[in-house]
């Protein structure tokens, strides 16, 4: 905390100069931009997971679908199971690890592209919504309110019965359902900051919206809306595997985290490894998007670095 | 302010319109209900009877309005799949499914609200470290894994608590942990950075500067503050709670709402998923009323603008 400009008035200091360089500055990229352990952290993990997915048909070791019913439910390789499938088999004899590379594919492919639909949808409505209010703030959130009344999982069991489980459905589901939570955090801060002095300070030295938009409102509701992104990004990539878990998600025998930890969870007991494996993979992925969305937070916003 | 809280409660019976809306929708969709009812090999002359008697040869509108009216009697069919009134069938699970919900609720505001507080006022320490730490294990473990290494650890290798199925309440804790744990670690973050925004303004300071203790400026500025962007989450946390509640009675085999639901796809048990959707959205609008009596009570602005 800097000392109050009363304090540096008194010590001889210029108010005006100590105004103007407390002032937050921008940074020059490279410090912006500057990793802390977690982001390397979160950043190598995402990384690796995207080579991986990228990479599955020259990094796995078996066709994803490859059955072999004399090795059903191996151990893993350092565990006494067979040196040939490292992280083990499944209970079709499936190797644990090339299934896991594989359905990597699916779970990030379906996440990405719902969340950048649905925060696409979710700030353009939100923001205008927000600041502009009028019919537009009254229809899209009524249309808000009608869906947010109904839970997500809730709703995808209803679509799903009706129009049957495919990888389409799954990302409209999943695209459509998600874009509520970046419409109600950028019309709820658009809201507040419309009120803030600075905003009525540029209205009453006649700046327009686009400009008030731009140089005052996107700034300063950034910082929680991406708070809220971050908190989704992770959430609609477990929603995916939790929709898979279901069985609504991509249909058998593609490869997929959440369905394969269904499927395997049948032998929790006595053969937990296609069951852990994949939900390991699972919850590290989204402990690095969650690190790295972090690490967005505190670049995006240097205020809140610095105090 | 009476008309403001007398439009959200218009705005509500609108929504759950529009719900009824999106649910007739979904039957539409699923093809002819008139066939789906009588065997295949029906005469056509008894399809159209039946047709008729369903009312699916009048206009969209009138159907819908049909639809509507039955819905606000509860009647949305009988279940295919269990011969009964869909509506007392899901009326049957709610108490199961409401247990859960509470307790799980009542766990995450136990765990988050000192550890999101103690997080924001010690901020920098390793009470801060922890408290983060733990909220971003918390939401990289899906429910379902989480509920699976549960399973593993306390009805496998402990054999302390039953893992599946209903009956006293061995048979809620585990499932409610899973949901309040899932809860908890977002309200953590969401309370800790709500807090410290607060903690920057100006107002603060003066409560700092005329006197007041830590204890003094939390409870009479900060914790009312903080509270909007809480109760905004919460309200967003209350549907994450009852979709989290399907998984998670999937995994446990509890027999709530959520189980009934996820066993009606496998029997396109339509009646039961419509009721389904309906009692839950009608939970969701009662939460949002209730909680926007709160922003009421907390935010003088909204109470002026209305």
């Amino acid at each position: 905390m800097t000392s109050s400009p009363t304090l540096l008035a008194e010590e001889g200091i210029d108010l005006d100069e100590a105004i103007a360089t407390n002032r937050p500055t921008r940074r020059s990229l490279g410090r912006r931009l500057h990793l802390d352990t977690a982001a390397v952290v979160g950043w190598t993990i995402v990384i690796g997971v995207l080579a991986m997915a990228l990479l599955a048909p020259l990094i796995a070791p078996f066709p994803p679908n490859d059955t072999d019913l004399r090795a059903r439910l191996l151990p893993p390789g350092v565990l006494g199971g067979s040196a040939s499938h490292v992280l083990g088999t499944d209970s079709l004899g499936r190797d644990v690890l090339s299934r896991v590379i594989w359905g990597s594919q699916l779970t990030l492919l379906v996440g990405v592209t719902a969340v950048l639909v649905g925060g696409l949808i979710g700030v353009t409505t939100g923001v205008v919504a927000g600041y502009a209010g009028g019919w537009w703030d009254l229809v899209v959130g009524r249309i808000a309110d009608v869906q947010q009344a109904i839970p997500f999982v809730i709703l995808a069991l209803a679509v799903v019965a009706v129009v049957g489980a495919s990888l389409l459905n799954l990302i409209l589901v999943l695209g459509v359902g998600s874009w509520i939570f970046t419409y109600r955090i950028a019309r709820a801060e658009s809201l507040r900051v419309r009120e803030q002095p600075y905003v009525e300070a540029a209205r009453t030295l006649g700046a327009g919206t686009g400009r008030i938009l731009r140089a005052h409102v996107l700034p300063n509701i950034a910082p929680p809306v991406i708070v809220v992104a971050t908190l989704f990004v992770p959430q609609v990539i477990i929603y995916t595997a939790g929709l898979s878990f279901l069985g609504l998600g991509v249909p058998p025998p593609a490869a997929e985290w959440g369905r394969d930890i269904a499927q395997a969870s049948e032998y929790l007991r006595t053969a937990p490894w296609p069951t852990l494996v994949p939900s390991a993979f699972l919850v590290v992925t989204v402990l690095g998007i969650n690190l790295i969305g972090d690490w967005l937070r505190d670049v995006l916003d240097p205020v809140e670095r610095s105090r | 302010m009476a008309g403001y809280l007398v439009r959200r409660l218009i705005l509500s019976v609108f929504v759950l319109v529009g719900v009824a809306l999106i649910v007739h929708v979904l039957v539409l969709l699923s093809g002819d209900p008139a066939r789906a009812i009588l065997p295949i090999t029906a005469p056509p002359a008894l399809v159209e009877a039946v047709r008729h008697q369903l009312g699916l040869d009048e206009p969209l509108p009138v159907q819908f309005a049909l639809f509507l009216g039955r819905a606000v009697q509860g009647d949305f069919g009988t279940s295919t799949r269990f011969g009964t009134p869909a509506m007392a069938v899901v009326l049957d699970r709610i108490p199961a499914t409401l247990a859960l919900a509470l307790t799980g609720l009542a766990i995450s505001l136990l765990i988050a609200i000192p550890l999101g507080t103690l997080a924001a006022l010690r901020k920098g320490t390793w009470i801060d470290a922890a408290a983060r730490g733990a909220a971003t294990a918390g939401q990289a473990v899906p429910n379902f894994v989480f509920a699976q290494l549960l399973i593993l650890f306390f009805a496998v290798m402990l054999r302390a608590l039953p893992v599946s199925g209903a009956g006293g309440v061995e048979h809620l804790i585990l499932p409610a942990v899973v949901v309040g744990v899932a809860s908890a670690a977002g309200l953590v973050r969401v309370l800790r950075a709500s807090l410290l925004e607060v903690y920057s303004r100006e107002y603060i300071r003066t409560a700092f500067a005329k006197g007041l203790t830590e204890r003094g400026v939390l409870v009479r500025h900060a914790f009312k503050n903080a509270a909007i962007p809480v109760v905004t989450w919460l309200a967003f946390d209350v549907a994450a709670i009852l979709s989290g509640i399907v998984v998670v009675e999937r995994v446990f085999q509890y027999p709530g709402m959520g189980l009934l639901a996820f066993q009606a796809i496998g029997n396109r048990d339509l009646p039961i998923i419509q009721a389904v959707v309906f009692v839950s959205a009608l939970a969701i609008v009662i939460t949002n009323l209730v909680l926007d009596l709160v922003y009421v009570a907390l935010d003088p602005r909204i109470r002026v603008a209305a």
